[in-house]
């Protein structure tokens, strides 16, 4: 439909294939990882960098707001790029943020049938609902595609002498990676999905924020088994 | 794809959306649909995600939310609590009150009541039982506490009303009140939230004088001196930021950039409480809980415009117009229908879907759209305590290792004070509107 580099790369008739290729690869790449580093180590790496990634965007963003405000209250000045580059901060952050969460199994979600069910057939259900948003977010990895490609021809020009297609490529590679993290979940051996399941639980909401002392001694925040599965809106 | 494809797949959302597929994914598959359905490409759902660049209110959400985090890792919670109790810890069922007022900064701040109840119900669960509340009014009081602070500014809830209001209020219709701005929610908020707390704390007066002889605080203008001393860096961001917002030096976006920094010098360089190391933890921590918000506030976008576009508002009205026929009896079916919604889902995904249908309406029965706002809050977190389902529940039960029947009977008594106070809210709109104005 729309000529272009985009089209050229992946023309959106086949774009399935060769990304599920792509996300196949990614896939295997982890295993192999996994393999190499033990499962252990490749966790803290990944942590790692999810929270170098997600703290550096949290950081600058609001490096850049103060240096605005203060520009404006004590200079009566200020630079004309920052508001909207506060703007497209937004949508980085909320899409690296997605993408940790789809790695946590930590996204908002109505669970009403799950805290009722033995863990066999909650399992089997957290399993095909973690498929499913992995085939929508593989739907609308092609769509943010389409989309660049579309921004990419006919796009303004974005800030700072950045094209716009680069500034709102965080939706393509936030679904992306969305979708091969749930694949990844989706098929992940019965003890990785059960710890998964337990980390999900609402008093990891402070996922290693230092525990407030508890009625009965520690806080059962890893320890305890029977915690029900995330319910949501628990951060 | 067929129209029957369609259908098919449209009976697919609501049990994908129930076995508890994340929302953001339901909501885009239901936008994908919709639009092919109508032959529109799957890219405008995306053009539409890209929304999310048009707003700078957005920006206020993740730096308020980094700065409740940094507030939730240091020991805020504890001087806080120290600092209430050395002020009203002296009253008889005083506790009771400085559990609620510590447990609404907190989620006013943090805007996750999730995080309350695991942040402060271990602190204050310990000390209501010593000064002689019964064990399931503690219990009740705690799993109520992690709600009440939506209503309270600097609340996500309240920024998240007000964008998705303003999104979808009709430009006809002009709102007597000048609109649902951030800075008119977050004062409208405040004498509503001040009411639950005050009808809670009522309750509260009454049980622990028929409870087991309480031990009574006495009031110390030194420990009180003490106690603030200690918070001394802590105490004057309420009065900044409103007096910022209000004093007209700083817009909400700024304010939250403010915030956010002044959160980072106190809990990070003056107070010490969080080591440098652990800073990308929090910084990390806090993002996943927005990442989570926005990615549903982008699906949703493609959505809501196409639902709008399809009057689904106005076929809603015109299905309810026949038998409600007045403001009260509109408020009225409101309120039982969003207790429904509260819960099922969180407040931000409940606000983010059911909002742009209601606004439109609402509109048309002549309800003022800031305190349309409070109502919505004011039943969300309801919703949140509400049996079988309400979030809250489940995480007091496996925070207090208490099983979750008994939950349901502890908050019983609060859950039917709270719908007292909600029916007030809703039938006064003065109430929410006279700071306003």
């Amino acid at each position: 439909m729309e000529g272009g580099l985009f089209a050229a790369l992946a023309p959106a008739h086949r774009f399935y294939p060769l990304f599920v290729a792509l996300a196949l690869s990614l896939l295997g790449l982890r295993i192999g990882l996994r393999r190499a580093w033990g499962a252990a180590a490749w966790r803290r790496r990944v942590q790692a960098l999810e929270r170098l990634v997600l703290a550096s965007l949290i950081l600058s963003m609001l490096a850049l707001a103060v240096l605005q405000i203060l520009l404006r209250n004590l200079f009566h000045s200020g630079l004309i790029w920052i508001d909207p580059l506060l703007r497209h901060f937004v949508l980085w952050i909320g899409f690296s943020g997605a993408v940790v969460a789809a790695g946590r199994l930590r996204h908002i979600q109505m669970d009403v049938v799950g805290r009722w069910l033995p863990e066999g057939p909650r399992r089997a259900i957290l399993r095909a609902t973690t498929l499913a948003a992995a085939l929508i977010c593989l739907v609308l990895t092609r769509a943010a595609w389409i989309f660049l490609g579309q921004e990419h021809a006919f796009g303004s020009a974005g800030l700072l002498g950045l094209p716009q297609w680069i500034l709102m490529s965080a939706i393509f590679l936030g679904f992306a990676l969305c979708a091969v993290r749930f694949a990844a979940r989706a098929f992940a051996p019965g003890e990785e999905l059960a710890g998964l399941l337990l980390e999900s639980s609402p008093a990891d909401g402070l996922d290693g924020l230092s525990p407030a002392e508890d009625l009965h001694g520690p806080a059962p925040a890893r320890s305890a088994g029977e915690g029900p599965p995330a319910g949501g809106g628990a951060p | 794809m067929s129209g029957l494809l369609h259908n098919l797949a449209f009976l697919l959302v609501p049990l994908l959306a129930l076995g508890g597929t994340p929302l953001f994914a339901v909501l885009a598959l239901t936008a994908l649909i919709a639009f092919s359905a109508q032959g529109i490409s799957s890219a405008a759902v995306v053009t539409e995600m890209g929304r999310l660049t048009g707003s700078p209110m957005l920006i206020a959400i993740p730096l308020f939310t980094f700065a409740g985090y940094l507030f939730a890792e240091a020991q805020t919670a504890k001087r806080l609590v120290r600092l209430t109790r050395a002020a009203f810890g002296w009253i008889p069922g005083g506790l009771a009150v400085v559990a609620m007022v510590a447990c609404s900064i907190f989620t006013a701040f943090t805007g996750a009541s999730g995080v309350t109840i695991v942040a402060l119900g271990g602190l204050l669960m310990p000390a209501l039982l010593k000064e002689g509340f019964p064990r399931g009014f503690s219990l009740g009081l705690l799993t109520t506490g992690g709600s009440l602070g939506i209503l309270f500014p600097p609340s996500l809830a309240l920024i998240l009303y007000s964008y998705v209001a303003t999104q979808s209020a009709s430009p006809g219709f002009a709102d007597p009140s000048g609109g649902p701005t951030v800075d008119r929610l977050f004062l409208a908020g405040i004498l509503p939230g001040i009411l639950l707390i005050l009808m809670l704390s009522i309750y509260a007066y009454f049980r622990v004088r028929r409870g087991a002889a309480g031990v009574v605080t006495r009031f110390s203008p030194r420990e009180l001196l003490r106690a603030a001393r200690a918070a001394a860096w802590e105490i004057p961001l309420p009065f900044l930021l409103l007096g910022g917002i209000y004093g007209g030096k700083l817009t909400v976006t700024e304010a939250a950039a403010a915030t956010a920094f002044y959160a980072f010098i106190a809990e990070v360089l003056i107070y010490r409480d969080i080591p440098w190391r652990r800073l990308p933890a929090v910084a990390a921590e806090s993002m996943v809980l927005v990442g989570g918000i926005l990615i549903i506030l982008a699906a949703a976008m493609g959505l809501t415009n196409y639902l709008i576009d399809a009057e689904v508002p106005t076929r809603i009205l015109e299905g309810i117009e026949g038998w409600i026929t007045s403001r009260v009896g509109f408020l009225l079916a409101l309120n039982a229908f969003l207790l429904v919604v509260g819960c099922l889902m969180d407040v931000f995904s409940a606000l983010i879907v059911v909002v742009p249908l209601i606004v439109p309406i609402a509109e048309r029965y002549g309800v003022d759209l800031t305190h349309l706002g409070i109502i919505f809050l004011a039943n969300l977190e309801i919703g949140y305590m509400t049996p079988p389902v309400g979030m809250n529940l489940f995480i007091a039960s496996f925070r207090f290792r208490q099983p979750i029947l008994r939950l349901y009977v502890a908050t019983l008594p609060f859950l039917l004070i709270l719908l007292a106070a909600l029916l007030l809210i809703t039938y006064l709109p003065d109430l929410s509107l006279m700071l306003v104005r």
